[in-house]
């Protein structure tokens, strides 16, 4: 059959074949009377085809109902949040329905890992947490400040944290509530986990994470940035939860940049393999795996991921206390120096940060220095206002 | 019902802004496929109707973050395909973890016996027994071609496949399917010759 492309390729055809409607018959009979030279073929071709049945599912319409009301239902205990939903008076059948089954339907919740844990609270943690030094808030309700200009912990000990030489004693009996760890703006930490994973946390940052690994995942909680060395367990993979996007990990080398002042969050691949995946609308929009020297950048409120090539030392470099940058605006790199020293620096001219600058800042050098390159390369001074605030003019 | 994909713009752009008449036309209209596409891909598997449940609530929850798709059909067909094995794998722990999302499942294929005089049973049964061969890709393939009407790359989006193998294998099987279907005049035309 010469057509036979001509005919497979053409969607009317195939669903005249397949799935038949009066609109589709009607249209083939004209075309068959039209062109009667085709008409054998069409003919034979069609009956060839249909032997490839595919036998349909029986849904009764009380069963598409049925379904519909239980969806309802879902919707229906969401929409105590959305009082703006207009609800179409032909639905309110359903929804009368809907509540006598809501007393009975037991409605599945995705059990997930974090829920017991309120991140609103800590949040307030962060927040009224006055101390200057790095903070782990262990799960037996203890906190503990540690005081140096690096802070390293160590959890790789079951019995005990190794806090900067500090010996902190863990409960035997975990309550399965997992610890934060909170670092202020002006100071670094690094974690090593008790799988061996290390994590670099970066100013102004707090991750949370259970002391030990159980199950078939190890899952830990970023806000603000950190920088990890995940050790390789093929069986559980490590993932990195922010409010907005997860990072999937299996033993690789990689920077996640998730501040909530931010606008967005980025992820930087070193080597291995991850993937990036937004929390919501996770079945809706595809995950994006990245490639060692990737970067990984989700706009919130945008749509979707985007990839690019990068360097990625320009990302990782900052746990030596090393700024890289290419291409980027000086108010990115106002930014992270604010972060480094907790302070503030107002622009007198905003547009003076939307420049854009390709460097790099050593910020062991001191404030005074870090603060000549700002000067030079936004060709303003910065003056100091007080103890923590400053003006670029 | 609108067939085309402008339609569906318009009734898609009217639910995202929260119309429930607009979402309950995407539900009537989308229902039957997709719940025949996810009995195909886990057949027997108890937990379709909460597949189903989940991703129209889904689609509710986070109307307002989704895209416009170009192709609605292809759009839900694939979300309900990750949410099918997002709950299999959750239910059976011996998957491996890192399993690519794109292998088919299962994928049932039986053959309708469509009462036609020129097919007798033999050829039906030479039909059945090709058919029998193809791996539950191959009719994942068919089916998403024939029945739901996707283009080559949307399937090769679905299955992670080349577009062009894909295509390949649409009418590698169908000459394949015509050939078994010949095959009797064949060898008669070639027996007179022995002769």
């Amino acid at each position: 059959m010469d057509n036979l492309e001509k005919y497979i390729e053409d969607s009317l055809f195939i669903e005249w074949v397949f799935k038949p409607t009066p609109e589709t018959d009607a249209h083939f009979t004209r075309y068959m009377e039209e062109h009667s030279d085709e008409k054998n073929d069409l003919l034979k071709l069609r009956k060839e085809l249909r032997l490839l049945s595919f036998p349909p599912e029986l849904l009764t319409e009380e069963r598409k109902d049925q379904l519909f009301r239980t969806t309802l239902t879902g919707m229906l205990q969401n929409r105590k949040q959305k009082p703006t939903v207009k609800f179409p008076m032909s639905l309110l059948k359903y929804a009368a329905v809907a509540v006598l089954i809501l007393a009975i339907v037991a409605v599945v919740v995705i059990n997930q890992p974090f829920k017991s844990i309120d991140l609103k609270l800590t949040e307030d943690l962060f927040l009224k947490n006055a101390n200057q030094n790095p903070t782990l808030f262990l799960s037996d309700g203890s906190r503990h400040a540690i005081s140096g200009e690096e802070v390293h912990l160590d959890f790789t000990d079951p019995n005990k944290i190794n806090a900067n030489g500090l010996i902190i004693n863990s409960m035997e009996s975990d309550n399965g509530n997992p610890d934060v760890l909170v670092v202020p703006f002006g100071k670094k930490a690094k974690v090593k986990l008790s799988d061996g994973s290390q994590i670099w946390v970066n100013s102004g940052s707090r991750i949370i994470f259970p002391k030990r690994f159980s199950g078939k995942k190890r899952e830990i909680y970023l806000v603000g940035e950190a920088y990890f060395e995940v050790s390789h367990d093929k069986n559980n993979p490590f993932l990195v939860k922010t409010s907005t996007v997860t990072i999937r990990v299996l033993g690789t080398s990689f920077n996640v940049s998730s501040y909530p002042d931010d606008d967005f969050v980025s992820a930087v691949l070193k080597e291995g393999k991850i993937r990036m995946e937004e929390n919501d609308a996770d079945f809706f929009v595809d995950p994006v795996d990245l490639l060692p020297n990737q970067i990984a950048i989700f706009k919130k409120g945008g749509k979707g991921i985007q990839v690019r090539k990068t360097n990625s030392e320009n990302y990782t470099i900052w746990t030596d206390g090393v700024l890289k940058f290419e291409n980027e605006e000086i108010n990115s790199l106002i930014t992270k120096v604010e972060r480094f020293y907790n302070i503030s620096i107002e622009l007198k001219r905003p547009e003076i940060g939307r420049e854009r600058i390709t460097g790099k800042l050593d910020l062991n050098v001191g404030m005074p220095e870090v603060f000549e390159y700002i000067s030079k390369v936004s060709h303003e001074e910065i003056k100091k206002i007080n103890a923590v605030e400053y003006i670029l003019e | 019902m609108p067939a085309n994909s402008e339609d569906w713009t318009v009734i898609w752009r009217r639910f995202k802004e929260g119309d429930l008449n607009a979402f309950q036309l995407i539900y009537d209209g989308f229902l039957s496929d997709l719940y025949a596409y996810g009995a195909k891909l886990a057949p027997g598997f108890e937990l379709l109707d909460d597949c189903i449940q989940e991703l129209f609530l889904e689609l509710y929850t986070h109307r307002q973050n989704l895209n416009t798709p170009d192709n609605l059909r292809f759009y839900l067909l694939k979300a309900l395909r990750r949410i099918v094995f997002h709950k299999i794998k959750k239910e059976n722990r011996f998957i491996n973890l890192e399993e690519n999302l794109t292998k088919s499942f299962l994928f049932e294929l039986e053959l309708e016996n469509y009462e036609n005089e020129e097919i007798n049973s033999e050829k039906m049964e030479m039909v059945k027994s090709a058919l029998a061969e193809l791996s539950t890709a191959q009719r994942e393939i068919l089916y998403l071609k024939f029945y739901n009407n996707l283009s080559y790359s949307e399937i090769g989006d679905l299955l992670g496949v080349k577009p062009d193998s894909a295509k390949k294998q649409i009418y590698r099987i169908v000459e394949r399917l015509r050939g078994s279907l010949s095959n009797r005049i064949l060898s008669l035309f070639t027996m007179c010759f022995r002769t």
